[in-house]
């Protein structure tokens, strides 16, 4: 087993550095849309406190994501000035289980070769 | 801390700040309230992450589009045309330079006829010259040259593979 067996869909997964501040993102906006401030929060509590959004790490994760089209933005009705809700694409969530296909794999083959080196 | 959040906001490309400017503010200010409450040390961190992650998040969206500059203020040099009387002035006062030079080299000879005659210092001086002006005049060509053929364009069109894909 190797962490490269890749299938055909594979070839296709977009490439983006998934650094911890976007996975995180993903992450919270894989349970529902969320606007920017509320991101923070829940990225917060997701990881126990031990990652702390700034916004400007935030806004350009966003950004990034929007470039590729991974979420999309949506003005809210009341004060839609300066609030917009992110929801994930459907482009975003089958790139994001991809991710956590290939982190699963990944897992797999650490704990084989941590037992491997036990034994 | 609004304010300089603000102040700093300013370092970022001017469309990404069109786009974002709004919402970070709000958020920021959010944030900001939810400190308030907080001891010392949670507020300077709050502080301290704040400006560091604008720092850092406005010099990647500068390097991300390279062809969008920091904003100058009155240091911005957009407008700026070299003046043609500077050069002339320029030119005037490299000539007064060179006679002088020689007028003291040939006031050392004069001075000293037995003594060792200094070398004759403008072949060196014209090849540098020459040497540095052709270098010059060729770097600016290279660059009119790929400007004009809009290689940097190229260079900045993003190939998306799957988004055709799913398209």
């Amino acid at each position: 087993m190797s962490l490269y067996d890749i299938s055909v869909d594979d070839i296709y997964m977009e490439r983006l550095s998934l650094t911890e501040p976007v996975l995180m993102v993903l992450l919270s906006l894989a349970e529902r849309p969320r606007h920017g401030y509320a991101i923070i929060k829940d990225v917060e509590q997701l990881s126990g406190g031990s990652v702390l959004l700034s916004t400007g790490t935030l806004y350009g994760a966003l950004q990034r994501l929007l470039e590729r089209g991974w979420i999309e933005g949506v003005k809210e009705e009341k004060n839609s000035r300066d609030r917009r809700t992110y929801r994930l694409t459907s482009r975003g969530r089958r790139n994001l289980q991809r991710e956590f296909e290939r982190m699963k794999r990944l897992t797999k083959l650490a704990s084989i070769r941590i037992s491997r080196s036990e034994a | 801390m609004l304010r300089l959040y603000r102040i700093l906001l300013h370092l970022y490309p001017s469309a990404y700040l069109n786009e974002f400017a709004e919402e970070m503010t709000s958020a920021f200010r959010e944030a900001e309230r939810d400190c308030l409450g907080l001891n010392l040390k949670v507020r300077a961190m709050f502080c301290i992450r704040e400006i560091s992650g604008v720092l850092s998040g406005a010099l990647r969206e500068q390097i991300r589009y390279p062809n969008r500059r920091l904003p100058m203020g009155r240091f911005d040099m957009r407008s700026f045309r070299f003046p043609r009387a500077t050069i002339v002035l320029m030119l005037m006062i490299l000539f007064g330079v060179v006679v002088a030079i020689e007028r003291g080299r040939a006031l050392s000879i004069q001075l000293a006829p037995g003594g060792t005659v200094p070398l004759a210092w403008w072949p060196a001086f014209t090849a540098a010259l020459a040497l540095v002006t052709g270098a010059g005049v060729t770097g600016y060509g290279i660059l009119f040259l790929l400007g004009r053929a809009g290689t940097q364009r190229i260079a900045s069109i993003q190939t998306d593979v799957s988004g055709d894909r799913e398209s």
